[in-house]
């Protein structure tokens, strides 16, 4: 029995190890390791044919964000720009120069849903969007297409916006 | 489920050593059995202490078992507890009550029909009923700024499968000391999918569907003639 008892305290030792774990483990808020932001993939394209369509490359883009008076500004010679809608409105209005020093620009107003999203604990929520629709002038552009309705941060779908020069 | 397979190994250490024990002491075959019963209660030790650490967070808890035959332990746990989330971006407040039944089993021989020591393995199934007030929350967009909202309050009720193991020892006649490590697996994991509490008393943290958990128990056995 002695013998027995004595292996108590190795045990003993382990549950002081796990212990001490458990309490190492539950000290603070987790670190957030997913994306909190969703933004919405948009690309300028041009038409090459009917139904061919290929990148039409920016040379120096800039859009604001027309309520918050933010410029987003893009590397020279991009097709491609994640715009963030507004989590407070059912539409954001942006205006895009694709060339920041030429006064030249189109408005366009995104029109979607909101649904808001719980992430975890550690990180908070976050908003997805369902895009409707989108007005657009009609100055530099020539159309613009949804062709993703789903703003829900997941990359692995094709880009939401196409515009058309 | 792999990532836990170290933590599962530890669990079950104890019953590696006594394996080591059992093979050297040359126990007979023959089966000692109690000369009495036994109802024991108690207490867990190691809340009250992480209470004083933690202060976003609370927990009590309570067992009691009763010996049956074949040296089980029908054991029924108790508690309550709470936690307040106050981050910038989430903020709500959780209470809650459980319910755990099991059984464990020791893995000892006895040595004696007072003999009462013992190390074990068990299971539990427990349930919690929960109460989640309003939470609010804050999104932060660097374009956009800040968006604020209010979730409603919520009632919820999560259930559980818990693998036990661990030991008690009769420190002085009738009363007992001992730990119980848990691995605790979420049962009801759909009623955790909008805003699950940052912390269940009897469970842990809400939002993880697997949870490592120890009590540290101080109980005191009333027995009687069979």
């Amino acid at each position: 029995m002695i013998k027995t008892k004595s292996k108590y305290g190795l045990s003993g030792l382990i549950i002081l190890l796990i212990m001490a774990g458990v309490i190492s483990c539950e000290t603070q808020r987790d670190p957030c390791l997913q994306p909190v932001s969703v933004y919405m993939r948009v690309r300028s394209v041009k038409a090459l044919s009917d139904t061919t369509i290929a990148d039409s490359l920016l040379p120096n883009p800039r859009w604001i964000a027309i309520d918050s008076q933010v410029a987003l500004v893009f590397s020279k010679q991009t097709a491609s720009f994640l715009l963030p809608l507004n989590p407070s409105s059912d539409s954001a209005r942006f205006t895009l120069q694709p060339d920041s020093s030429i006064l030249i620009f189109d408005t366009l107003t995104f029109f979607y849903d909101r649904k808001l999203n719980f992430i975890s604990n550690a990180c908070g929520y976050c908003y997805f969007f369902g895009l409707h629709s989108i007005s657009t002038t009609k100055h530099l552009l020539d159309s613009v297409r949804i062709r993703n309705t789903d703003v829900n941060g997941n990359l692995n779908t094709p880009d939401h916006v196409q515009v058309f020069f | 489920m792999y990532k836990y397979f170290f933590s599962i190994i530890l669990l079950l250490f104890p019953f590696f050593v006594f394996a080591q024990s059992d093979s050297t002491n040359g126990a007979s075959d023959e089966v000692v059995k109690p000369d009495q019963h036994q109802f024991r209660v108690g207490v867990d030790i190691s809340k009250p202490m992480l209470n004083l650490i933690f202060s976003t967070k609370f927990s009590y808890e309570f067992a009691i078992d009763y010996h049956v035959p074949k040296d089980l332990y029908l054991t029924l746990e108790g508690g309550w507890g709470g936690s307040n989330v106050d981050y910038a971006d989430l903020g709500y407040n959780c209470r809650n009550s459980f319910v755990k039944v099991g059984v464990d089993k020791s893995m000892l021989p006895r040595l004696f029909p007072k003999d009462w020591d013992y190390l074990f393995v068990g299971v539990r199934y427990g349930i919690a009923s929960i109460t989640r007030s309003e939470a609010r929350y804050m999104t932060t967009d660097p374009v956009w700024g800040q968006t604020t909202g209010v979730i409603p309050g919520k009632s919820i009720t999560a259930h559980w499968a818990e693998l036990t193991a661990g030991l008690r020892v009769e420190l002085l006649r009738g009363f007992f000391a001992g730990y119980t490590v848990r691995g605790k697996f979420l049962i009801s994991q759909s009623a955790f999918k909008e805003l699950p509490p940052a912390f269940v008393a009897g469970y842990g943290k809400g939002d993880k569907p697997t949870v490592f958990d120890f009590n540290f128990y101080l109980q005191y056995a009333l027995r009687w003639k069979r």
